[in-house]
């Protein structure tokens, strides 16, 4: 359309100027879409970490009460998972059974608190994958009394590889005990949680903290999607109940963190309960430790928006301004158009293009320049151990360019042209042609 | 027959105005720039409308264009009346039957010669027709107007002579009924003036499009053969030349 090439070309008549407000919108462009992008990765890093730290994306895990009063993490009653998690196998990509032990390692006169997983090591694929060795080695893993220790651990205990190192702990019917392991390997804590685990073979654990072979104290359940983790969850919580077995009641709010949870884990607390017969469920998943990272990523969503706002408002202003001026500018202009014949509409229709293509090379401007810094920002490497570890991937920002937010925010950048654009072009083509040509 | 199909065309008026007045409103006063103004010009003229300056040249002659209407009174154009037309019908008007010559040229600086004179016939899509087509007749005009060489350039890289020609060949572009230059000669020198006078008879000739120009210079009056003289919002004289 020959309205496009007139626009086109009017675009770059004064280029000084086009290209202020080209670099204007497209720095509101590039901020918009690095924050976006950064707080994205920011979330998804900190999911990938907790998953591989945690096991999983949804957990379940069971408590009995005991005689005595005391509450014992343990599933005596398996066939109700049995029943259960079936139901949801479409969803499920994995699942782990695992138990653990919070206790304090002994070695020599040092001691040291710590947990320790026990696994069933020929089906944790993704936790072999996520664990970073770095003494030692997985291949004697198998070896029943084999623990991966963290080297924190290793280092407050001045431990050397093959050292057998105590455990003390208690059994889950809550009776002192002290456990042996021979330290095969050694990791380095990459999802920066700080609290990184040992592993050790399940069967083992288990004998330790006196359950039978085959028993388990949590089951992690991997999702084909992050979205589902909610829904399933609670549909897991449903399908618990629809057994006729308890789930533990809900924890108030501000409780939900991990500090309380191994806290309760370890003191076991028997906050005046109702008391209740076989075991009682517990359905917790991943985004109940997300809460932190989502209220800063909402904080910094929020920033973002400001920013996005501010900008929108400079671009509006800049560019009403620039359109009334070439509206000036172009007066008698118009004036011949008009006389040769050019409707009204299509005095508008060249104002407004005039606009999206000033808008559209900005912003197309801000995305590339929002690539390139994101690349930049790729390559920067954060050392081991850095308390950043938890936001990062493989100790790197992630910035993913997220196509729907580029879309929309060039989608806004267009509306918000249209709407700076719109009256000035009003203007220009409600001149009468004579007083237009008079100019 | 052929003969008298030419007479009759001849004979047929395309532009007539009634007892046209039109006052401009000047602060808190009025310039009564036309004061009851009747004629009729034939279709294929080549007339002239001259005065000095503030006669009320360019005031009718925008009222014929319409690109501005008269306070009283009445302009038909085409056998067709101009007031209660609203903008759309009168651009439509403007556009299908009317072209342009101005003073100070107007072309599209962003546009090359070749453009230029297509611009009109690309605003309205049923003009537009064929692109073959359209591009032989852009090339034709380019050519009558001598700007072949030309075609390429930009008006900022043209004459002020050349860039005339640009507007006469935009003018005929629609293949109007009539085109009307206000003072076209105005800006430039009187050898370069005459040579635009020049043009647009043989265009007047060549293609019969009637044109209506003003101009207050003597020696260009005397190319038209209709002339129609203005002193202060009246009408002095109104000749036409025999045709023989
Ligand atoms: N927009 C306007 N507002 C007020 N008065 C106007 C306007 N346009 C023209 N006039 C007045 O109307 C009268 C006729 O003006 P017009 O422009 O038609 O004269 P002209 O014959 O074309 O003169 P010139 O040879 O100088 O171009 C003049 O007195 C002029 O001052
Ligand atoms: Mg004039």
């Amino acid at each position: 359309m020959n309205l496009l090439k007139i626009a086109f070309r009017n675009v770059s008549r004064q280029k000084r100027r086009s290209n202020l407000l080209a670099i204007a919108i497209a720095f509101g462009v590039m901020m918009i879409i690095l924050v976006n992008s950064l707080t994205h990765g920011l979330v998804q890093n900190t999911q990938t970490n907790f998953e591989s730290a945690l096991g999983g994306h949804i957990y379940i895990s069971g408590e009995i009460l005991l005689p005595s009063g005391r509450k014992a993490n343990r599933i005596d009653n398996t066939a109700v998972l049995n029943a259960v998690i079936p139901q949801f196998s479409s969803f499920i990509i994995d699942s782990q059974k695992r138990s653990s032990i919070s206790g304090n390692f002994i070695f020599r006169s040092k001691t040291t608190s710590g947990m320790v997983y026990g696994v069933h090591w020929d089906e944790e694929e993704s936790l072999l994958n996520a664990l970073s060795v770095v003494e030692g080695s997985l291949d004697r893993i198998n070896e029943a009394d084999a623990i991966v220790l963290p080297l924190e651990v290793m280092e407050k205990l001045n431990l050397v590889l093959n050292e057998k190192l105590l455990l003390t702990f208690d059994t889950v019917t809550g009776q002192a005990n002290v456990g042996e392991f021979t330290i095969v390997a050694v990791t380095k804590d990459t999802s920066g949680l700080g609290f990184s685990a040992a592993y050790a073979n399940i069967d083992y654990v288990n004998a330790l903290l006196g359950l039978e072979t085959d028993e388990y104290q949590s089951y992690n359940l991997i999702l084909t999607s992050l979205s589902l983790v909610n829904p399933i969850t609670e549909q897991i919580k449903q399908a618990i109940r629809a057994q006729g077995v308890p789930l533990k009641p809900e924890p108030e709010k501000e409780d939900v963190s991990m500090f309380s949870m191994a806290i309760e884990g370890m003191f076991g607390s028997v906050a005046n309960e109702e008391p209740w017969e076989g075991t009682r469920f517990k359905v917790e998943n991943l985004n109940d430790f997300m809460d932190m990272v989502t209220q800063v990523v909402a904080i910094l969503d929020a920033v973002a928006l400001g920013m996005f706002l501010i900008m929108l408002m400079i671009t509006m202003v800049g560019l009403v301004n620039t359109f009334r001026m070439i509206m000036i500018e172009r007066t008698q202009e118009i004036g011949t158009m008009r006389s040769v014949g050019m409707q009204k509409r299509d005095v508008t229709k060249l104002f407004l293009l005039e606009g999206l293509i000033l808008a559209l090379r900005g912003a197309l401007l801000g995305i590339i320049a929002a690539m390139v810094i994101g690349a930049i920002i790729r390559i920067i490497p954060f050392p081991d151990g850095t308390p950043l570890a938890i936001l990062l991937h493989n100790g790197h920002i992630s910035v993913p360019l997220v196509p729907s937010n580029i879309i929309m925010v060039t989608f806004i950048i267009s509306i918000i042209t249209v709407l700076a654009v719109w009256s000035p072009a009003r203007k220009a083509a409600k001149l009468t042609p004579a007083d237009a040509l008079r100019s | 027959m052929q003969g008298a199909n030419i007479l009759e065309a001849h004979n047929q008026t395309i532009v007539s105005l009634e007892d046209v007045h039109k006052i401009y409103p000047l602060g808190k006063t009025e310039v009564h720039a036309v004061k009851g103004v009747s004629f009729s010009i034939t279709k294929g003229e080549f007339i002239s409308i001259a005065g000095p300056s503030g006669s009320g040249k360019s005031t009718i002659l925008n009222m014929i264009g319409c690109i501005d209407t008269p306070t009283s009174g009445t302009v038909t154009i085409n056998n067709t009346k101009t007031s209660g037309m609203n903008d759309n019908e009168i651009t439509r008007l403007r556009h299908q039957t009317l072209g342009f010559i101005f003073q100070s040229f107007n072309l599209i600086p962003v546009l090359n010669v070749f453009e230029n004179i297509e611009f009109p016939l690309l605003l309205d899509n049923k003009t537009k027709g064929n692109k073959k087509e359209r591009q032989e007749w852009i090339d034709y005009l380019v050519a009558e107007v001598g700007l072949e060489q030309w075609r390429h350039h930009k008006p900022a890289e043209l004459s002020g002579g050349q860039r005339q020609r640009v507007a006469i060949g935009r003018a005929l572009a629609t293949k109007p009924l009539i085109v009307l230059a206000d003072e076209p000669t105005a800006n430039l020198d009187s050898a370069t003036g005459e040579a635009i006078i020049e043009l647009m008879k043989k265009m007047n000739q060549d293609v019969g499009t009637t044109f209506i120009f003003s101009t207050h210079d003597q020696s260009i009056v005397d190319i038209a053969d209709h002339v129609i003289r203005l002193r202060d919002g009246l009408i002095t004289h109104n000749d036409r030349k025999s045709q023989e």
